[in-house]
C-alpha cells in the first residue's frame, strides 16, 4: 500500500445535493461528528510512525575497513555503531529498528561500487559510504539511477560530489567552504604559499578553490606540488623548498602526511604548515612532535570533529566510555551524525506496512534539520551540509583547539 | 668472419650513435637553466622586497637571453622561515649551484663562510656590512658584498660631525658583529679627524638603553652616535631618552629607516603577527605602523636616493619598497649572474678565481644596467673581457684584493624644521698623517746609535699571554710567535720566560691538535715552545714575582737580568677603556699603574739597562701614558682611546689567529738588518697596521737603538 503523505488528507467526496447540489444544513449533527472521528482516526493513524508495526530498516555501511584508510574507516564504524546503540535503545519509542549492513571496501572503489549494487539488488533503502571522494565517487555516480539507494556519504567532500544526485548526501560539508577558510587564513599570514595535495579528484579541486581564494587575496601561491602514491619525499621536499613558500599547505588525508611534515623539518622549513585534514592528528602528536615544534606555527585547518553543545559533550562522554578513544580527533562524529540524520529523517516518514523506501529516505533528509554533533545537517540544494570548522595548532607540544567557526 | 663489406657501414652506424648522443647531451646542456642559490630571508615585510629585487634581475637577464642562452633561476633559501645552517649545507652540496647570494647578517657570514669555502661556492653578500669580514676574508676570492663595508664609512660619519660643528662624540653601539664595526673604528677615525670621544659602549639588550645613554650624555657630548640592530624601537628609545632629559645632546643614527617627512615608522613585526595568529587574533592587518618624528638637528646617515630607473622599475613589481638592501640585493644577483657566466666561459677556473679574473679585473667604460647592456656584458666575458656592469647602486667596482665595493653608497642628512634635507659630506679619508701633532705616529727622525757606544749586556725576555680559551687563541699565538722570534735569533730558553695558558693546543676544536699558527698554514709556533709558565699558573701575582726575580718557584722562570740588561718586556690580552689588561677570563686586571709600578720597581732594583715593553691590547696606550721609568721605552699596538684589531681569520678554525700589530710587527722584524733603528721599526709598523694607530714613547734617545736590540740582542 503506497504511503500517503502526512500533510495530504483524503479528499472529501462532493455532498450530494437534495437537487443534486450540496446544503451543509442538511446533514444530521450526528453524520458530522461521526465523519470528524473517522477523520482524526485516519490522520491518527497516518501520522504515527509505525509504532504499531515495529518495522525493522536496512541501512548499508560501505567503508574503507581494511587497508590505507583502515584506521579511519573504523574510527567511522565506531560513530556509526554508538548511534545505532542510541537509536536501538529508543526502539519501540520510534516504532522502527535499524539493521545495519556492514561492507569493507578496502579502499578500493571498485569494490565499493559493487557492494553499492549488491546492498541495492538486497532491497537496502539507504547506505553510509565511503571515506575519500575517490572511494564514494562511483557509487554516487550510481545513485543517479531512480531505483537505487540514497547514499549518504560521512566525509567525502570533493567537489566533484557536490550535487551529483538528488540521491546523495554529503554530511561533510563541501571543500570550496574550506578551501576559502584557508585562503583567507593565509591572506593573514603568508606572503607566498605552497601546496602539496593528493593527485586525485578530491585533492586537485581543494587546490583549485584554494587557488582561486588565494588569487582574490592577493596571496602568491608560488609552487603546486602533486603528491604521488611512492613520492620521494626528500626530492619533493627540497623542490617545494627551492620556491621559497613562508607557508606550506597539505592537502593530504592519509598517513602520508606523517612523512611529509617530517621531511620539511628535517630539511630546515620553519616557517607555516597548515593541514587540511584533521583525521590523523594523535599520529601526528605521537610520532613526530619534534617536527611539528620546529614550525613557526603549526595549524590543522579542516572541517570540526564536534562543535560546542551539550549533545557533543554526551557523544563524547559515550564514545569514550565505549572504545575508551576521544572522538574528537578523529571523524567519528561524522560516523555518528550520518546515521543519525538518517534517523531524523525516518521519524519524518509516515506508517508504510513495513515499507521504507529511498525515496522517503530522500524526502525526509530533504527536510532535515538535524543539528549534528558535527554541525547543523541541514541540506542545500546541493544535498551538502553546512559548514563548521576547526582551527587546531600546535602549542606546548599537542594539538589544541584554538577555535570553532559556524 | 668479418664481412669486409659490412665493416664501414657500422662503424659509421657506431659514429653517428655517439654523435648524437653527443649532441642530445649538448643540448640538454645548453637548455639547462644556470642556477643561483639564494640564501636571504625572502618573506614578510622586508624579505618579500628582496624576493622581489631577485626576481627582477632574473627576469631582466632572461629577457636578453640569459646566460649564453641558457635562462637564470634560483635555489631559493628563505632564512627567515628555515635554519640558516641546514640550508647553507643543503646549498653548500646542491651540485647545481656554484655561487649563493647572502647571507643576510655579518654573524651569518662567519657561521657558514667556511662551508661555503670548503665546497668552493662563491658567496655574495647583499647586506653583511662588518669591517671584520674584510679582515677575515679578503684575497680569499670566495667571499664578495654589494653593501659597502661599514669600516669605510665612519670617517663619513666623523666629517658629517665636523661640519656640523661637533667636536665631541659618544659611541652607542650594539653588541653584534655589524655594530663592533663602528665600536671599532670610530675611535680611529675620531683620532683622523681631531674629535674626541668622550665615551662608548655597547649595548645587548633595548632594556640596556636609557640607562647608557644617561651614562654617555653626562659627559656632554656634541652628539651621540647610535648604532642599532635594525628593530626601530630602539632608535625610539634614545629620541624618548634625550627628550625626557631634556639633553641638548643630538642623536646621530646610522641607517636607520626613515620616509620623506622625516619620521621613523615601526612595522609590526612579521614573528609578531605569527604569534598572534596562532593566538587567534587573525583578523589583522599587517601594514600597521607607528610613525616617530626625528628631532631637528639629528644627524644620519642612510642609504641615498635610489636611482630613478630602477625605482620605476622596482615599483611596477612591488609595493614594498621600505627594506634596506634592496638595490643591492638586487646587484647581487647581477654579479652572480657575471661570476657564473665567467665560471661557465672558464670552467678550467674555480669560482673564486672565476670571480676574482672577473671582479678585480674589470676595466673599461660601465656597460648600461638594461637587457642589452647585461647580453653585452656576457659576450665580452665569453671573449675573455673583464666588462664593469652598473648596478642598482651605480658601477660595480670592487677593490684590488677583493670582497668590498671600491665605492660606498652612503648618503648624510639631517632634520631641519622637521623635515629631513640632504647634507652631502665630501669623504676626506687622510689616512695616518705623521705631520699631524696630534697623531702619535710622529717621532721624528731617526739616526742610529752605533751599537759600540751603548753596551748592551745580557738580553733577557718576559713574554706573557695572559688570556685563555678558545677564542683568545691568537693572544697566545702572538705571544708564541714573539718567543719563535727571539728562538730563531739565538736567544737560548734560559734567557725567555714564557707565560701562556696553553690551553689552544688541546681544545677539541682545534682540529690540529698540538699545534698554534699565527698566520693559516704558515710556520707552527707551538711545537718548539717550552713555557715556563703555564694554566692556573698564569696569574696577576705571577707578572710581579716574575719581574722582581722573587717568589717564583720555577727555576727556569727565573729573570736573572741586572744593571746592563736589555729586557724585552712583551704582554698580550684584553685591554678594557682606560688600559687594564685582563688576565685569565677577566676577572682579574693588571692596571697601567701596576705596570707602571712594576717597572719602575725594576729599575729601582736594577734589573735593567734599557727596557722595551710591548703592548698587544686594546686601548694600550693608556699604558703607556702611566710609564715615566727612565731607560724604558713603551710600544703599543693602539691609542689609549681606540681598539686594536685581530688579523689573519682562519675560516676552518673559525678562529682569530693574530693581531694586526704583532703580525706586522714580527714582519718588519725578519726583514729587518742591523741599520733598522727602533724608531723606523715603530714608523714602518704604524704605516702597515690599518686598524689602530700604535704607539710609541717620544723624546727618547733609545728609539735611535739598532730594533734587533730589543729582539734578541746585538751581537
Amino acid at each position: 500500500m503506497k504511503i500517503q503523505r502526512v500533510n495530504s488528507l483524503p479528499e472529501r467526496e462532493a455532498p450530494v445535493h437534495r437537487n443534486g447540489l450540496m446544503n451543509k444544513n442538511s446533514h444530521p449533527a450526528w453524520i458530522r461528528t461521526g465523519i470528524l472521528i473517522a477523520l482524526l482516526m485516519v490522520i491518527g493513524v497516518l501520522i504515527t510512525p509505525c509504532a504499531a508495526e515495529n518495522t525493522t530498516i536496512q541501512v548499508g555501511v560501505i567503508l574503507p575497513l581494511s587497508g590505507a584508510y583502515e584506521v579511519i574507516g573504523n574510527e567511522l564504524l565506531q560513530g556509526i555503531l554508538l548511534a545505532a546503540d542510541e537509536i536501538e535503545q529508543e526502539g519501540e519509542a520510534l516504532g522502527y529498528h535499524l539493521s545495519l549492513r556492514t561492507a569493507d571496501d578496502s579502499g578500493d572503489p571498485e569494490t565499493a561500487l559493487s557492494l553499492y549494487k549488491e546492498m541495492q539488488a538486497e532491497g537496502v533503502p539507504v547506505i553510509i559510504g565511503s571515506y575519500t571522494t575517490m572511494l564514494t565517487l562511483p557509487m554516487a555516480q550510481e545513485s543517479k539511477n531512480p531505483s537505487s539507494p540514497v547514499l549518504v556519504s560521512p566525509r567525502a567532500n570533493g567537489e566533484d560530489l557536490y550535487g551529483i544526485s538528488p540521491r546523495f548526501f554529503q554530511v561533510n560539508p563541501p571543500i570550496f567552504s574550506l578551501s576559502r577558510f584557508i585562503a583567507d587564513w593565509l591572506k593573514y599570514s603568508s606572503d607566498r604559499t605552497s601546496v602539496i595535495y593528493i593527485d586525485d579528484a578530491y585533492g586537485s579541486s581543494v587546490l583549485t578553490h584554494i587557488k582561486n581564494g588565494l588569487k582574490q587575496n592577493d596571496v602568491q601561491l608560488i609552487g603546486e606540488f602533486p603528491l604521488t602514491d611512492d613520492p620521494d619525499y626528500r626530492l619533493l621536499t627540497e623542490r617545494v623548498l627551492d620556491t621559497a613558500p613562508d607557508a606550506v599547505v597539505i592537502v593530504v588525508y592519509d598517513n602520508r602526511q606523517i612523512p611529509l611534515i617530517s621531511n620539511l623539518s628535517q630539511a630546515g622549513f620553519k616557517g607555516q604548515v597548515i593541514v587540511t585534514e584533521s583525521a590523523l592528528m594523535s599520529n601526528l602528536e605521537e610520532e613526530i612532535p619534534d617536527d611539528l615544534e620546529t614550525f613557526a606555527l603549526f595549524t590543522i585547518l579542516a572541517y570540526t570533529n564536534l562543535v560546542p553543545g551539550e549533545h557533543a559533550d554526551r557523544f563524547l562522554s559515550s564514545y569514550q566510555d565505549r572504545f575508551g578513544e576521544d572522538p574528537s580527533r578523529t571523524p567519528a562524529g561524522y560516523g555518528y551524525d550520518s546515521l543519525m540524520v538518517i534517523s531524523e529523517a525516518l521519524r519524518t516518514i509516515p506508517c508504510t506496512n513495513g515499507t521504507v523506501t529511498p525515496d522517503m529516505i530522500q524526502e525526509g533528509l530533504n527536510r532535515s534539520n538535524y543539528y549534528g554533533v558535527t554541525g547543523p545537517k541541514v541540506f542545500d540544494s546541493h544535498n551538502a551540509a553546512g559548514t563548521a570548522m576547526d582551527r587546531w595548532g600546535f602549542v606546548n607540544g599537542r594539538l589544541e583547539l584554538m577555535a570553532i567557526t559556524l | 668472419m668479418w664481412n669486409n663489406r659490412i665493416q664501414p657501414k657500422r662503424i659509421f652506424a657506431i659514429f653517428l650513435f655517439f654523435f648524437f648522443l653527443l649532441f642530445a647531451c649538448t643540448i640538454a646542456v645548453a637548455d639547462e637553466p644556470v642556477y643561483i642559490g639564494v640564501l636571504l630571508p625572502l618573506s614578510g615585510p622586508d624579505g618579500q622586497s628582496y624576493y622581489d629585487a631577485l626576481t627582477l634581475a632574473r627576469d631582466q637577464i632572461n629577457a636578453g637571453g640569459g646566460i649564453f642562452g641558457r635562462p637564470v633561476e634560483y635555489v631559493l633559501r628563505d632564512t627567515r622561515t628555515g635554519d640558516l645552517m641546514t640550508y647553507a649545507n643543503s646549498l653548500a652540496r646542491d651540485k647545481r649551484v656554484s655561487v649563493v647570494i647572502g647571507p643576510y647578517t655579518s654573524a651569518d657570514l662567519f657561521s657558514i663562510a667556511d662551508l661555503f669555502i670548503r665546497y668552493q661556492k662563491v658567496l655574495i653578500t647583499p647586506s653583511a656590512s662588518s669591517d671584520e669580514i674584510y679582515r677575515a676574508y679578503a684575497k680569499n676570492w670566495y667571499v664578495w658584498r654589494t653593501i659597502g663595508n661599514d669600516g669605510d664609512v665612519v670617517p663619513v660619519v666623523m666629517d658629517h660631525i665636523r661640519k656640523n660643528e661637533g667636536h665631541n662624540v659618544a659611541l652607542l653601539s650594539v653588541n653584534s658583529s655589524y655594530g663592533k664595526t663602528f665600536y671599532d673604528w670610530m675611535p680611529y677615525w675620531a683620532i683622523e679627524k681631531g674629535i674626541d670621544i668622550t665615551g662608548a659602549q655597547e649595548f645587548s639588550s633595548a632594556d640596556e638603553i636609557p640607562d647608557a645613554v644617561r651614562q654617555l650624555t653626562e659627559t656632554a657630548p656634541d652628539y651621540l652616535v647610535f648604532v642599532y640592530s635594525g628593530s626601530v624601537s630602539e632608535i625610539v628609545t634614545v629620541i624618548d631618552t634625550l627628550e625626557e632629559d631634556n639633553s641638548s645632546v643630538h642623536p646621530y643614527f646610522i641607517y636607520p629607516n626613515i620616509d620623506e617627512e622625516g619620521r621613523i615608522s615601526e612595522r609590526a613585526d612579521p614573528d609578531l603577527l605569527l604569534f598572534l595568529l596562532s593566538s587567534g587574533l587573525w583578523r589583522i592587518t599587517n601594514s600597521s605602523t607607528m610613525t616617530t618624528p626625528l628631532p631637528d638637528n639629528t644627524l644620519i646617515l642612510m642609504n641615498p636616493e635610489w636611482d630613478v630607473g630602477f625605482s620605476e622599475e622596482f615599483s611596477a613589481i612591488s609595493g614594498n619598497n621600505q627594506a634596506g638592501y634592496i638595490p643591492e640585493v638586487y646587484d647581487a644577483a647581477l654579479v652572480s649572474a657575471m661570476v657564473m657566466a665567467q665560471f661557465i666561459a672558464n670552467p678550467e677556473k674555480s669560482p673564486g678565481n672565476a670571480a676574482m679574473s672577473l671582479l678585480t679585473e674589470a676595466d673599461g667604460d660601465p656597460v648600461p644596467r638594461t637587457p642589452n647592456g647585461f647580453q653585452e656584458a656576457i659576450q665580452r666575458i665569453q671573449k675573455g673581457d673583464a666588462p664593469i656592469l652598473t648596478g642598482a647602486t651605480g658601477p660595480l667596482t670592487f677593490k684590488s684584493d677583493g670582497l668590498d665595493r671600491q665605492v660606498t653608497n652612503h648618503a648624510t642628512y639631517k632634520i631641519e624644521d622637521g623635515r629631513i634635507v640632504s647634507d652631502p659630506v665630501l669623504l676626506t679619508r687622510t689616512g695616518k698623517e705623521l705631520a699631524n701633532p696630534r697623531t702619535p705616529g710622529s717621532v721624528g727622525n731617526s739616526t742610529i746609535i752605533p751599537a759600540d757606544d751603548y753596551p748592551a749586556g745580557e738580553f733577557w725576555a718576559v713574554i706573557g699571554a695572559l688570556s685563555k680559551d678558545w677564542n683568545n687563541y691568537r693572544h697566545q699565538a702572538d705571544a708564541l710567535t714573539i718567543y719563535n722570534l727571539l728562538k730563531d735569533r739565538g736567544v737560548s730558553d734560559d734567557r725567555i720566560v714564557l707565560l701562556v695558558y696553553d690551553d689552544i693546543p688541546t681544545d677539541k676544536r682545534n682540529t690540529k691538535p698540538g699545534e698554534v699558527y699565527h698566520i693559516p698554514d704558515e710556520k707552527e709556533v707551538r711545537k718548539e715552545a717550552y713555557p715556563d709558565f703555564v694554566g692556573e699558573e698564569v696569574t696577576k701575582d705571577l707578572l710581579p714575582a716574575i719581574l722582581s726575580g722573587t717568589g717564583a718557584e720555577s727555576e727556569s722562570g727565573m729573570l736573572r737580568s741586572d744593571e746592563n740588561s736589555t729586557v724585552l718586556l712583551y704582554l698580550t690580552s684584553h685591554g678594557s677603556p682606560g688600559g687594564d689588561l685582563l688576565v685569565g677570563e677577566g676577572n682579574e686586571t693588571i692596571t697601567p699603574a701596576g705596570i707602571a709600578d712594576l717597572i719602575g720597581d725594576m729599575y729601582k732594583q736594577k734589573r735593567f739597562g734599557r727596557m722595551l715593553l710591548v703592548l698587544e691590547s686594546c686601548f694600550s696606550g693608556a699604558v703607556a701614558d702611566a710609564i715615566t721609568t727612565p731607560k724604558t721605552i713603551v710600544m703599543t699596538a693602539s691609542c689609549a682611546d681606540e681598539t686594536s684589531k685581530a688579523a689573519s681569520y682562519d675560516p676552518e678554525l673559525s678562529v682569530w689567529l693574530s693581531d694586526e700589530f704583532t703580525k706586522e710587527l714580527v714582519s718588519q722584524l725578519r726583514n729587518a738588518d742591523r741599520s733598522l733603528t727602533l724608531r723606523e721599526l715603530y714608523q714602518q709598523v704604524y704605516y702597515n697596521v690599518r686598524s689602530s694607530h700604535p704607539g710609541i714613547s717620544t723624546g727618547n734617545e733609545l728609539l735611535d737603538l739598532p730594533a734587533v736590540s730589543f729582539f734578541g740582542g746585538v751581537e
